[in-house]
């Protein structure tokens, strides 16, 4: 990986390109536009990308299908735009493999932080996993399975601790309520979202400082769940 | 020939004829009287009753039996030329020339009729193949009435109309215009209890005196209603027996016409649905799409490097905050408009509450700056059945309302509490409260809380909540409180969660 990462922007609004590659390369991305489906293509056959934004709303084909083609041979994170009216597209195009979506209208700050943590996941990737997480008054030991909050043990259960490592594995970033459901209780329970509200309720209570008011195990309405830090 | 003649003779004029010709043949055997065995010339006659049966009928055949004897006695019979029997013998020769001639003229008759029925039922078996090709070709239901008239009269000589009705409701979608009266409720009568009603009092010409429902394996598609015509016809057992097989045709293409008709407004609908929403996503797409280039290049601005001068800075930000709000005012109107569109679509799970509450806090994020939100919900809430997106919707607007129309520093409250039925959302604030004339309109669309206010608004915000409530099963109130300000409350049924089993380890 270069040291600059490369970004491929594909928006068929111009405007729009305008300040999101301002604002990436305020990052210090290197940033390549592409306005359908078929010029991201091309651009990615000649020159690899780091990072895909892409647009869902796109005049050729959907933006679904340019995810779901570049995920038959790419691994490389997929940040999605989309219009708020549209939930169950974004739900689509994170089962088909987008790593994260933001919600149009969205403000620079927002999309900065969804950019530097889909880059900083990717690079971190091939490293160990860290062994030990400490986000607000909680600490986590994965190795020794210990969890402590202010300094005091926390008992989780055994789906309790699957459902928190799966979170913290995407940490940053959202996970759909199926590809929950399907990491920690398996495919047949695919559908059977009332087991992820009641355990996602279980961690808040346990973990939470303010349960009613989650900022670690935060909820993305219609789509599913983040882990944030 | 004989057979139509023999139908339009009279059995008077039948009985003529029989005596007639009985005596033509008595004339023409007179030579051969004196020649011939009596035992030949009683066969003559005994063949002679036979064709006059076949011919003329049961009756005219013991006519001729009878007469034939008679004949035979004075004529042939020694001594001729009276009713003495010289030879006692005789006696035995006239009945069993009775009895041969009446017996034979009856299984005859009677033959010739079951081979006249058999043509007759061939003839309508015939009939109702062609007509049913006929009737598999419509397409429109005025067709189907008009050959059903055209081919009751030609068969069976009665006057035939046609109701179809809908839901077993007899409406006056009647086909034209009847030729006679038609007794509603008599039809009505006919389709509730699925079988044919007659009533002989209205067989009279200009009556419809049957009523034969037409069902088919659902339900009731109409009635057939047959009237007896002025001259050729009335209406008899046997011919509404052959209406009732009509009928039953007639049942089985008004169904598929009724079956096309629901394949076509079922396709109309999934059209126009589809249109609707490709129109509202299009339109959503435009909409946005400047607003968000507004909302970023507002914060480019205000995050430009150099710094711009602070007053800049700020007339970013409030560009930046107006683009927001007119995206939220977007996305309410878009959502009356998919609300509006009359079927709501909900996207139904189990929620949990407290999801749909923390995502609106945040989702409201700056706007909700200038009021501390306080949040109460029991750590172990029921799971709700809900569409999360548009409950979000609801509970964000609420949140918005609450601090519009309260003052700035002024807290919120969000409690939610449960009973054994329905699960209570209450959004508290200290602001002004309602006019109380206004509590009951207040979710009307278009009604704002202060009219021609700096407040800005369409009054769209409560009247989707009520549309999303509703759609719920459940309902929205609002109230004053007594320490002042508002209190909106809404209410959704609980229903019985999936059980989670619990986990021990």
């Amino acid at each position: 990986m270069s040291a600059k990462p490369r970004v491929l922007l594909v928006e068929d609004e111009p405007e729009i390109r305008r300040f999101v590659r301002s604002a990436l390369e305020a990052m210090s991305c290197v940033v390549t536009e592409a306005d359908s489906v078929m010029s991201a293509m091309h651009v990615l056959s000649v020159n690899p990308a780091d990072l895909l934004v892409v647009d869902l709303g796109l005049p050729d084909v959907d933006g679904q299908t340019l995810i779901e083609r570049v995920r038959s041979w790419s691994d490389m994170p997929v940040l999605v735009l989309s219009a708020r009216a549209m939930e169950q597209d974004k739900v689509d195009a994170l089962n088909l493999g987008a790593d994260d979506y933001l919600t149009k209208p969205f403000g620079i700050a927002e999309f900065k932080a969804r950019v530097q943590a889909l880059l900083r996941r990717h690079q971190r990737q091939d490293d160990l996993p860290t062994s030990v997480l400490s986000f607000g008054s909680v600490r986590i030991d994965f190795t020794k399975r210990e969890i402590f909050k202010n300094d005091v043990p926390v008992h989780l259960t055994v789906t309790e601790f699957k459902l928190l490592a799966a979170l913290v594995r995407s940490s940053g970033k959202v996970m759909t309520q199926k590809a929950l459901l399907q990491d920690v209780w398996g495919p047949a329970f695919k559908d059977s979202s009332h087991y992820l509200r009641i355990y996602i309720s279980h961690l808040r209570q346990k973990l939470e400082d303010d349960p009613s008011r989650p900022k670690h195990f935060v909820t993305e309405i219609g789509v599913g769940y983040r882990f944030k830090q | 020939m004989s057979q139509h003649t023999s139908k339009h003779l009279s059995a008077w004029h039948k009985s003529v004829l029989t005596v007639l010709l009985t005596s033509l043949l008595a004339f023409l055997l007179m030579p051969l009287a004196e020649r011939w065995e009596l035992a030949n010339i009683v066969m003559l006659f005994l063949l002679f009753v036979l064709m006059v049966a076949i011919q003329l009928g049961q009756t005219s055949g013991v006519v001729a039996a009878v007469y034939s004897v008679f004949l035979f006695d004075v004529l042939f019979v020694p001594p001729r030329f009276s009713l003495e029997v010289a030879n006692p013998e005789h006696l035995v020769t006239f009945a069993v020339m009775l009895i041969t001639a009446i017996v034979s003229a009856q299984m005859a008759a009677r033959l010739k009729k079951s081979a006249e029925d058999a043509q007759l039922r061939e003839a309508r078996t015939n009939s109702l193949y062609q007509v049913a090709q006929a009737l598999a070709g419509t397409q429109a239901v005025s067709d189907v009435a008009n050959i059903t008239e055209t081919f009751l009269l030609t068969q069976v000589g009665l006057k035939a109309y046609v109701i179809v009705t809908d839901e077993q409701v007899v409406h006056n979608q009647m086909v034209g215009a009847a030729q006679f009266h038609v007794e509603t409720h008599l039809a009505s009568l006919a389709l509730t209890s699925k079988k044919t009603v007659s009533s002989s009092a209205l067989n009279t010409t200009g009556w419809g005196c049957v009523y034969i429902p037409l069902l088919s394996a659902e339900h009731g598609h109409g009635i057939l209603v047959l009237a007896a015509h002025e001259d050729t016809s009335e209406v008899t057992p046997e011919k509404v027996a052959f209406c009732e097989a009509y009928a039953s045709l007639l049942a089985i293409t008004l169904e598929r016409l009724h079956f096309v008709e629901v394949a076509y407004a079922h396709e109309l609908s999934v059209t126009s649905e589809r249109l609707r929403s490709s129109i509202l996503s299009a339109l959503s797409h435009d909409l946005r799409t400047p607003l968000t280039v507004l909302v970023g290049l507002a914060d480019s601005l205000a995050t430009h490097e150099p710094a711009l001068p602070a007053d800049a800075v700020a007339t970013a930000g409030t560009i930046q905050d107006q683009a927001r709000r007119l995206s939220s005012l977007v996305s309410n109107l878009l959502e009356m408009a998919r609300l509006n569109a009359g079927n709501v679509q909900l996207r139904l799970d189990w929620h949990d509450i407290t999801d749909v509450v923390s995502a609106s806090v945040e989702h409201l994020g700056d706007a909700l700056k200038a009021h501390p939100v306080s949040v109460h919900i029991p750590s172990n809430v029921s799971l709700v059945q809900i569409d999360a997106t548009l409950m979000e919707r609801v509970v964000t607007n609420l949140l918005e309302n609450a601090a519009k129309y309260s003052p700035k520093g002024s807290s919120i409250a969000l409690q939610v509490s449960e009973t054994s039925e329905e699960l209570q959302l209450v959004v508290r604030d200290e602001g002004q409260g309602i006019d109380p004339q206004k509590l009951d309109t207040m979710f009307d669309m278009f009604e704002r809380g202060t009219k021609e206010s700096s407040i800005q608004g369409f009054g769209l915000g409560l009247s989707i909540c009520k549309v999303i409530v509703q759609a719920h099963g459940g309902r929205i109130t609002a109230s004053n409180r007594d320490s002042g300000g508002a209190e909106l409350c809404v209410c959704l049924p609980k229903g019985v969660p999936p059980s989670v089993p619990e986990e021990i380890v």
